[in-house]
């Protein structure tokens, strides 16, 4: 057993896990935070992303041992202590973009991140390929790709440049 | 998964000193080997994980582009250096599979596993780059021996790949639906070899090669 510390959702965590735990079985089984969620084996669905010092990882296959020290934002450090939601939330609430919700944490995740990323704006097509490893067995991806295009001006606080759509 | 051992290292001679122990495996991105463990394909006695050894970076030295091994597929992708020397790596290392599988895995774990549907062998093979480890320099030729089968010994890690720079390359990756590998580990040295074309692919890709002098190509 070794004894880890790291920072969840702005505040500090620590837990004593086995070599073979991993990331996802340390948000949801020790610190009780079932929004992550696990749906392969095979590391290829995209439901348990979290953003791991700001990038967007797959929790399932990572170690929890190897989080020592980091910081770890899940779908619920997202929304304002008011309950507020984040914008690619809110977004995704407007343009319905899930049906059972089961992706829906991971999808966020990595949507976030896809759009921080790329200040210059993103195109449907860069949208679509920035979720090749998110899989949605429900909505057909279209209206994914519409809230993460309008998610895009709010986070950024500008119009999406004319050039990248 | 079965439980093991786990070291991090943060010297290179500990990290192969912990590998020389019965049943040692490193971990690089977690990549394939997480998947492995989970599935209990594999049963360590002990994993090492290679992030505390300061392997990243990229480098000209020469004529050659060199990788550190444990350079993950987002940075040889986004480096200036890779794609003004070799535009048609840093487009390859882009496309495996996605981004978060781009975040974590490394080359190094790439070429160790040696997948025979991965992207970067066919980059190593084609470009004739030579690859470091801990005991020796390997042309690619004497280092992949077969599917998942590479000349590397237990107990030795790849530390770097020196590639020689082309005056031009490039590749082409056709996708398995599913799962996003390549859906063959194909790669040819000079364009004049291809066969007609049959597939409308290749046809695209035959048009895309057109013109180009007789030197090495990845595709
Ligand atoms: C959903 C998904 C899609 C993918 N799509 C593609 C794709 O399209 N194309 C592609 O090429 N790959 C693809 N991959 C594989 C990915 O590129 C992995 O990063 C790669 O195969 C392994 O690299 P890693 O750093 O994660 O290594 P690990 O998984 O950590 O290790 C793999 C093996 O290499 C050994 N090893 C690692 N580093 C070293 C070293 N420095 N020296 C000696 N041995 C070492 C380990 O012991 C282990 O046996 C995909 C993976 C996933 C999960
Ligand atoms: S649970 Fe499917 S990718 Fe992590
Ligand atoms: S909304 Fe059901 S899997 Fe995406």
């Amino acid at each position: 057993m070794a004894h880890i510390k790291l920072t969840v959702n702005g505040k500090p965590a620590h837990a004593h896990v086995e070599s073979r735990t991993l990331l996802v079985e340390l948000l949801r089984d020790h610190l009780h935070l079932t929004g992550t969620h696990v749906g392969c084996d095979t590391s290829q669905c995209g439901a348990c992303v979290v953003s791991v010092d700001g990038k967007s990882v797959k929790s399932c296959t990572m170690l929890a041992i190897q989080a020592e020290g980091v910081h770890i934002t899940t779908i619920e450090g997202l929304a304002a202590a008011d309950g507020t939601l984040h914008p690619m939330q809110e977004m995704f609430r407007e343009h319905h973009g899930l049906q059972c919700g089961f992706c829906t944490p991971g999808m966020v995740m990595s949507a976030i991140d896809l759009v921080e990323s790329h200040p210059e704006g993103l195109t449907e097509q860069q949208i679509r390929d920035g979720l090749e490893g998110n899989i949605c067995r429900c909505t057909g991806y279209h209206n994914i790709v519409k809230a993460i295009a309008a998610a895009w001006p709010i986070m950024h606080k500008k119009q999406m440049p004319q050039a990248a759509e | 998964m079965y439980d093991f051992e786990y070291h991090k290292p943060t010297a290179l001679a500990d990290a192969t000193k912990a590998l020389g122990g019965t049943d040692a495996k490193a971990l690089a991105g977690g990549m394939t080997f997480i998947p492995v463990l989970k599935q209990r394909l594999a049963q360590p006695s002990a994993v090492v994980d290679l992030s505390g050894l300061g392997l990243t970076g990229i480098s000209l030295e020469g004529n050659s582009l060199v990788i550190k091994a444990m350079t993950t597929h987002r940075e040889v992708a986004t480096s200036p250096v890779v794609a003004k020397a070799i535009p048609a790596l840093a487009h390859l290392a882009g496309h495996i599979g996605d981004r978060q599988v781009r975040y974590r895995g490394t080359i190094g774990g790439s070429l160790a596993n040696n997948d025979p549907s991965a992207c970067y062998p066919s980059a190593v093979l084609a470009l004739g780059a030579t690859i470091k480890t801990t005991k020796r320099s390997l042309k690619a030729d004497e280092f992949f021996q077969g599917m998942f089968t590479t000349a590397l010994e237990p107990d030795e890690l790849i530390t770097e790949i020196s590639f020689p720079i082309p005056a031009k390359a490039a590749y082409e990756k056709f996708p398995n639906p599913a799962s996003r590998y390549a859906t063959v580990g194909g790669r040819r040295r000079h364009v004049q070899t291809l066969h007609p074309p049959r597939h409308p692919q290749r046809h695209q890709l035959i048009a895309r090669l057109a013109g180009q002098p007789p030197q090495p190509l990845i595709l």
